[in-house]
């Protein structure tokens, strides 16, 4: 099974130009980078992938055992880099992802040149002084209303996209739904990812870093991005006037005027 | 006019029915900013959730509504899905009413946008789960209840007969002892009486086991080399006797385009063969037991084969048919008094043959005799080693 297939590649922009590897979070896929991608496809390389388990990945190459830590998801980067070739890259990874880029870019630091982290968080769980903003409990019952939403992820995967007339070149795409994911995986990954601890990780990081950091986060609050931006040595933190968790689909050209200006 | 009057009493009538409608309909209407604030809600909404409107309005965002675990969903599905697609359906939550009551609900949303594409608005239709989402626990708990139940049933009969194999082998091996003593011609016959009974009691507590240990996931198929000719004719060489003192006649038809080469799991092939054919010589009395191999399909690396074990017996009675592979099941009681057996060789049998993907099927007729047959599909050894296994 070839990378490119089993993680669902797609290339765009100038192909000899820098790359810009753009990873999506928990409970989503590469659309949500669909308003951001263009601004730089101009000048750079743009590179686009599901992680398996989500969006149009191969199911079939959902591995339990691999993808029961965040360092699973961090090898499948690596080799993507790996099949295309790609060093001194810019990696733009939103929440969950963007600690996945943290821990490929420790890995195999001669790949990655540039970090850009989207509402990025070490550690979910409040633990003593740290704030994580969320208790156990509080993830518990993420946990269990993911359980509950069997049939709420069964009809995202139904085919509900009326087109798209600002991109018709995506119409083809579009006639599938966005963030389709199984149950069963969504599970795992959220247990993954909202159990890690990556923040002994954080101070290894090599490469230039920009945290973007919304207002109102719920996911990823204020103080977990001035955390990271603490710990990581050469990074830059900016704090956006877009709220909730996702900028790069209800704030982008806040999010595109961040990464234009840290680049 | 009296016709003008009347327009403007409908027209007013109208106005007034729509707004009752929204304000009562059987779901909460919501409408809230792009980011989540809340700007219209229905009465259904505020009397299922015990909040009144001002709490509402302009002060609280949908997602504030939600427990944490909801929320978590909101921010990283919900609401990048509903900005990508411009609707959601039937996500479920829970939302917290006034009182800290939890309130099941599925939620549809809708994003209104300006000419420009930019979202305006989205409205939410709540629908009330409580029941739906008490039938799904109650489901749930039955389910888990049942396999629990079905997990401690197999467990306890798997433990009983490993406690019942020990003593019987006891059993089994002082009467053999017993047998090369000095034994008056009626002890000679107790003693027979003692070993027949004790060797059908360790069948059936082997079929017993046989059958809990492929239930529980326990038993797996072994790719190894596979010789049929050799394997049926080994097992028809072990019946030949119990055929002949019966005076029935055993055939072997072996297509021979069937692979030398093959791979397979010759015990568990095996065990279905020696089931089917040893069924066959027993509820036949008079003609024959024919075993026969088919090539149905042959390419480079695999073979599709037809086995088949067809007798003149007895046959069974339609109505039985379909339930001659359940456990235990014996075509009618008779059966077990006059021919003896456990009722457990087909379904494990049946079992085997599906572990291979495939189903076994009977046809018979009362009278003429059953024919049994399955199809399997098997790897053809690579003509380098002589056999491999996998």
């Amino acid at each position: 099974m070839s990378v490119l297939r089993r993680n669902n590649v797609k290339l765009s922009g100038q192909e000899t130009g820098q790359a810009m590897i753009f990873a999506h979070g928990f409970g989503c896929d590469q659309n949500m980078w669909r308003l951001i991608t263009p601004a730089f496809e101009d000048r750079y390389r743009i590179v686009l992938f599901d992680h398996v388990g989500s969006g149009q990945s191969d199911l079939s190459a959902y591995d339990r055992e691999k993808y029961n830590s965040l360092q699973g998801y961090a090898s499948d980067v690596l080799e993507i880099c790996q099949a295309l070739g790609l060093s001194r890259a810019i990696f733009v990874g939103h929440s969950v992802s963007a600690i996945i880029g943290i821990l490929a870019a420790i890995q195999e630091p001669e790949r990655f040149d540039k970090l850009v982290l989207v509402g990025p968080s070490p550690r979910y769980i409040n633990d003593e002084d740290y704030v994580g903003g969320f208790s156990r409990e509080d993830i518990e019952g993420l946990l269990e209303s993911l359980d509950s939403n069997y049939l709420g992820w069964s009809s995202a995967m139904a085919p509900v996209i009326m087109g798209n007339p600002d991109r018709p070149e995506l119409g083809a795409e579009l006639n599938n739904s966005f963030c389709r994911t199984d149950p069963e995986i969504a599970r795992q990954f959220a247990t993954v990812t909202f159990l890690s601890d990556n923040r002994e990780d954080l101070a290894k990081v090599r490469a230039r870093t920009l945290v973007l950091q919304c207002s109102e986060d719920a996911i990823a609050p204020q103080p977990v991005g001035e955390y990271v931006h603490r710990q990581i040595p050469d990074s830059e933190l900016v704090l956006m006037r877009a709220t909730g968790h996702c900028p790069n689909l209800s704030a982008p050209e806040e999010t595109i005027a961040a990464i234009k200006a840290f680049l | 006019m009296p016709d003008q009057d009347h327009t403007l009493d409908t027209t007013a009538l109208l106005e007034e029915s729509s707004e009752d409608l929204y304000e009562n309909a059987p779901c909460g209407y919501l409408s809230a900013l792009p980011g989540g604030m809340i700007v219209k809600v229905n009465q259904t909404f505020l009397t299922w959730t015990g909040y009144q409107r001002e709490d509402l309005v302009g002060r609280k965002r949908f997602q504030d509504l939600l427990t944490v675990g909801g929320r978590i969903y909101h921010e990283t599905h919900y609401a990048p899905l509903l900005q990508m697609q411009g609707s959601v359906r039937e996500i479920a939550v829970e939302v917290v009413c006034a009182d800290g009551r939890r309130l099941p609900a599925l939620i549809n949303s809708v994003l209104r946008k300006d000419a420009a594409g930019q979202p305006l608005l989205s409205r939410t239709t709540i629908f009330n789960a409580t029941d739906r989402k008490e039938y799904e626990r109650e489901l749930l708990r039955a389910r888990q209840k049942a396999e629990q139940a079905d997990r401690a049933k197999s467990a306890f009969i798997s433990t009983i007969s490993h406690e019942i194999r020990t003593p019987l082998n006891a059993i089994m091996a002082v009467a053999h002892l017993l047998d090369s003593t000095e034994l008056s011609p009626a002890q000679q016959k107790y003693v027979r009486i003692l070993r027949s009974s004790s060797e059908s009691l360790l069948k059936l507590v082997n079929d017993v086991l046989d059958l809990t240990k492929i239930d529980s996931g326990k038993t797996s198929l072994e790719e190894r080399a596979l010789d049929l000719r050799g394997l049926v004719y080994g097992i028809v060489d072990g019946l030949h006797l119990k055929a002949e003192e019966k005076g029935v006649a055993l055939e072997v038809r072996i297509d021979e385009r069937v692979p030398v080469n093959l791979l397979g799991d010759p015990v568990k092939i095996g065990q279905v063969l020696t089931n089917l054919l040893g069924n066959a010589i027993k509820f036949t009395a008079e003609g024959a037991v024919v075993v026969s191999l088919r090539v149905l399909e042959l390419s480079a690396d695999a073979a599709t084969i037809g086995f088949q074990v067809s007798d003149t017996g007895i046959g069974i009675a339609p109505e039985r048919l379909p339930h001659i592979f359940d456990d235990f099941t014996q075509a009618n009681y008779d059966i077990g008094m006059n021919y003896g057996g456990t009722g457990l060789g087909l379904a494990i049998s049946k079992r085997l043959v599906e572990m291979h993907g495939s189903q076994i099927t009977v046809e018979s007729e009362p009278g003429r005799g059953s024919a049994f047959s399955f199809d399997l599909r098997l790897k053809i050894a690579r003509a380098a080693g002589p056999s491999r296994v996998s």
